[in-house]
């Protein structure tokens, strides 16, 4: 085992899956954002370990200097993933105005309630001030 | 006091929704002169102002809905139609809290949807002339859209950016579900066509803004034209949402 390039590849690769596994279980990372880190993980180490997977994949795409291949690799699922961010944060984006709107109504319905109740006395102001 | 001739409608509920942002000088015109007609109730959006447009409103005792942080145009109508479909309104307006929508349009504008003639009544600036000038940037700007609007419901829409318009029950319980974000106005139209509903041009007059300026900027009209025809590309390809 040479402690070349494709070794510290695959170490940091190792290393990364680690602190993957690490988040999920310590539930700093929910497990469905979890899967496509360990796939970008474990393919990378597959790609550096298997050096005649690279050379036939490198020689396949005409790419002469191999390890380029692992870097290709990686800018290309960064953009995947960053992607998948992009639709989660739509997502959020979404649920975040309706939770907005949600509290909008439901603090003009709490005043109204208060106001009934007790003739506008407010014991505690619920409405939120701007942001 | 509310001049009992001016009474609207006798069965129906009938709710206009102004969404405002930092709109604390021109609301209190805009609410007084709503006021003039009886049987209609006014709730003020407060789309996380950092004025005082909240208590302006209060004061004026109509209902004030706060939300918690800026949501822009599109977040604070649909408020109002979400307020407006959980309280049971049957007809809902939508007013510009600036007060470039004229009052006394108003009850040209929802009489059709009190009479079933249409789903959605929009307040056209362009179908007479009315005096109302615009840039020829901005005036090209509403061509396109209104052509490309037109062409896909095949039904003449001059007006397309209008935010002075009024529908009926159907179309608030849609709109408290699916309502586009951003710059709302002309893809309602789509969506709604899309949907089965059935849309009205009238004309109204503008009035002059009496504070404040226009926050369209060059930047932000490009912007608006291609994230608006984008949208409106991407409701074709779309299918209709439900039985609506």
């Amino acid at each position: 085992m040479k402690f070349d390039i494709f070794f510290f590849a695959a170490l940091f690769s190792l290393g990364f899956m680690v602190v993957v596994l690490e988040f999920v279980r310590a539930r700093k990372l929910k497990e469905q954002y979890s899967l496509l880190w360990l796939l970008i993980g474990a393919i990378m180490i597959v790609l550096a370990l298997w050096r005649n997977l690279l050379k036939l994949l490198g020689s396949w795409l005409g790419i002469y200097y191999h390890p380029s291949l692992l870097f290709i690799a990686g800018i290309l699922f960064s953009f995947a993933l960053i992607l998948h961010y992009s639709v989660t944060i739509s997502k959020l984006h979404t649920q975040n105005v309706r939770l907005a709107q949600e509290i909008g109504i439901l603090n003009k319905k709490i005043e109204d309630l208060n106001n009934r109740i007790n003739g506008g006395k407010v014991s505690e102001n619920n409405a939120a001030g701007p942001v | 006091m509310p001049n009992r001739e001016k009474a609207v409608s006798h069965d129906k509920r009938i709710l206009v929704i102004i969404p405002a942002y930092n709109e604390q000088h021109s609301l209190p015109t805009v609410i007084s002169k709503i006021r003039q007609f009886s049987g209609i109730d006014i709730v003020v959006i407060n789309d996380g102002s950092g004025d005082a447009t909240s208590t302006v409103a209060r004061t004026a005792g109509v209902n004030v809905i706060d939300l918690p942080f800026n949501l822009g145009i599109g977040g604070a109508v649909q408020t109002g139609y979400l307020f407006a479909y959980k309280t049971g309104y049957d007809v809902a307006v939508q007013v510009d809290a600036d007060g470039q929508h004229n009052p006394d349009d108003l009850l040209n504008i929802i009489r059709p949807v009190l009479q079933g003639e249409a789903d959605m009544v929009v307040g056209s600036r362009y179908l007479t002339t009315t005096g109302y000038k615009t840039p020829w940037s901005r005036k090209m700007g509403m061509v396109v859209l209104s052509t490309v609007v037109s062409l896909i419901n095949r039904q003449s829409l001059k007006d397309t950016t209008s935010g002075y318009r009024a529908v009926s029950r159907r179309v608030i319980e849609f709109f408290a579900d699916n309502y586009p974000t951003d710059y709302p106005e002309v893809e309602a139209l789509v969506v709604l066509k899309k949907n089965g509903f059935t849309i009205k041009e009238i004309p109204v007059t503008m009035l002059a803004r009496e504070h404040g300026k226009s926050s369209i900027t060059p930047l932000k009209s490009v912007y608006y034209m291609i994230k608006v025809l984008l949208a409106i590309v991407m409701n074709v390809l779309r299918n209709p949402k439900k039985e609506a």
